[in-house]
């Protein structure tokens, strides 16, 4: 299991202790509450993960082959669940962030944000984390070779 | 008489099924009437056969049912020929037909069109793209955030000798009102422009008649008043259909094909390339007979209280802005936003509470630029929804501010 796995394991957990929606909610607008910040630079189109209901921005480094997001987001709801995925893939492998499929979304319940109907950015949020984390690891190899 | 809620929502089997639901997402589409439902059913199990192909049994009988239904649709607008109802795949593709074949036929570079920014993209993207391809200009007849309305003074300025076709909806998908569309085409008649009306959202509120409107083009889609999905209707004037070239080829819409060139059939067929869907305009057909039954003006008359009813309740709601003007008559739909939750979170509390609305852009982001914010929230209304559904809403929206303020 890597390290994005036990975390995932330990969101898991953190949900499981309720069964009500309104507990689940207070999880992800806490998360949300917490979210370090993205500076202001980054809340621009270039950044903007525009969706039909709620606008998200992003913006990721790499850091020695390892992937550094922040995000913000407009709606709270949404903004607690890019934490949860910015929570999971901060400071990760690249390889092991391609790998992962975000299934804790299914097991913590709120696997319906995930559909493509929601369109509340969240798909599109892992997809370009995704292409971050595959566009840094193409560059780091042809670094590697130019080395 | 009274409107008789209970007797009618008995028609919809959603509702036996998904009694905890409140659904308030019919400007999106509306629930089906188990009379539809039957007749897609009955006529797969006993008569599906392609349409207009073949000489057995199965194939009359398929063909007849068709343009049975196409008579029922164009009874129902009051169209003066039946070959002047296209079968499209909605609403959109209908206002694409236009945007394509017409400008093909009418419109050279330097021309314009005008429309409105209050439009669903659907009847706003078409022609913008037809804009870029054919270089000509798009122009937008101003709309008053204050009251709600069109300036028609503007829009009589905004027509010249190149205007080729004015597309304007009738009832606008986010705000319910409707727009000044008789002044609209009488002014655009005196000057020989046609008009295309994009009946999406009028079409399940009022009456519609394409003679007494003097309608050029009229698009609707079906499944918004009971019928069923990937079914509508391209009502066009025999006088601009028979002059315009065909939007798409293929079979069905020939008339003669040699290597050399092809001619093409007649009304309606020229514009219904490929095999039509002709299993739902059939069931759509039923739907027709179906709203036939009722009392159009006990049907509307209980939509506009509930309208009312809703608009009254959430009026008693500080924290909510409501996008209305209660002067004018409002079309089925209600949008409204929370001062200070956004539209995206108080949906997912109220998806929670099994509260079926709308929120978004509702793909009309001219007008939410206009209205100065990105989504709204949008209840919409039909008339198997209940008083009940709109007390049950406003509790919802009473959960949702106590939600997000205790946080």
């Amino acid at each position: 299991m890597n390290n994005i796995e036990l975390k995932a394991k330990q969101i898991e957990e953190e949900f499981s202790i309720f069964d009500d929606w309104m507990d689940r909610y207070n999880i992800l607008i806490d998360k949300a509450r917490n979210l370090e910040p993205l500076d202001p630079k980054y809340k621009t189109p270039q950044y903007l993960i525009n969706d039909c209901q709620s606008q998200l921005w992003l913006f990721c480094e790499n850091k020695d082959g390892r992937l550094f997001c922040k995000a913000d987001g407009d709606a709270i709801i949404t903004k607690g669940m890019a934490a949860i995925v910015l929570e999971l893939v901060n400071g990760e492998p690249l390889q092991d962030i391609i790998n992962y499929n975000f299934e804790v979304f299914d097991k913590i319940g709120l696997h319906s944000h995930l559909s493509p109907t929601r369109s509340n950015g969240l798909r599109s949020l892992i997809k370009q984390v995704k292409l971050y984390a595959e566009a840094y690891l193409l560059k780091n190899i042809s670094n590697d070779k130019q080395r | 008489m009274p409107w008789d809620v209970n007797s009618f929502r008995n028609h919809f089997p959603f509702y036996s099924l998904n009694n905890d639901i409140v659904y308030l997402d019919n400007a999106a589409t509306t629930q089906k009437n188990i009379e539809t439902i039957d007749t897609l059913n009955f006529f797969y199990s006993h008569f599906n056969a392609n349409v207009h192909r073949g000489a057995h049994y199965l194939s009359i009988k398929a063909t007849e049912l068709f343009e049975d239904a196409r008579n029922k649709i164009q009874n129902f607008i009051n169209a003066k020929n039946s070959y002047e109802i296209i079968f499209t795949k909605g609403t959109t593709e209908a206002i694409n037909l236009v945007a394509f074949s017409y400008i093909e036929q009418f419109c050279k570079s330097g021309d314009n069109i005008i429309t409105t920014p209050i439009e669903h993209h659907s009847n706003f993207v078409p022609w913008q793209l037809a804009a870029k391809r054919k270089n000509l200009e798009l122009r937008v007849i101003p709309f008053n955030v204050n009251n709600y309305t069109l300036d028609l003074a503007a829009f009589r300025k905004l027509v010249d000798n190149n205007t080729k076709i004015i597309a304007i909806t009738q009832v606008s998908n986010v705000l319910g009102i409707a727009t000044n569309i008789n002044e609209i085409i009488d002014f655009a008649h005196s000057k020989n422009i046609p008009v295309l009306i994009d009946a999406a959202q009028s079409f399940p509120h009022m009456s519609i008649d394409v003679q007494k409107l003097d309608a050029d083009f009229l698009a609707l889609s079906a499944h918004k008043f009971y019928g069923p999905t990937g079914i509508g209707i391209l009502f066009g004037n025999e006088k601009w259909l028979n002059a315009m070239p065909p939007y798409q080829s293929g079979g069905e819409m020939i008339d003669l094909v040699t290597i050399d060139k092809t001619t093409f059939n007649e009304l309606p067929f020229k514009f219904e390339a490929g095999t039509p869907n002709f299993a739902d305009a059939i069931a759509w057909g039923s739907t027709i007979d179906f709203i036939s039954q009722f009392d159009k003006n006990q049907m509307f008359n209980y939509e506009e209280e509930l309208w009312n009813y809703a608009y009254e309740k959430l009026s008693s709601l500080p924290y909510i802005k409501i996008f209305a003007c209660p002067e004018q008559k409002h079309y089925g739909a209600l949008s409204f936003v929370f001062n200070d939750i956004h539209p995206y979170d108080a949906a997912s509390v109220l998806d929670e509470l099994k509260i079926a609305v709308r929120v978004g852009h509702h793909c009309a982001q001219p007008l939410m630029n206009l209205l100065g914010v990105t989504g709204t929230i949008r209840a919409s209304f039909a008339p198997y929804n209940n008083k009940d559904d709109i007390d049950k809403l406003v509790e919802g929206l009473k959960t949702v501010y106590k939600f997000f303020n205790k946080n």
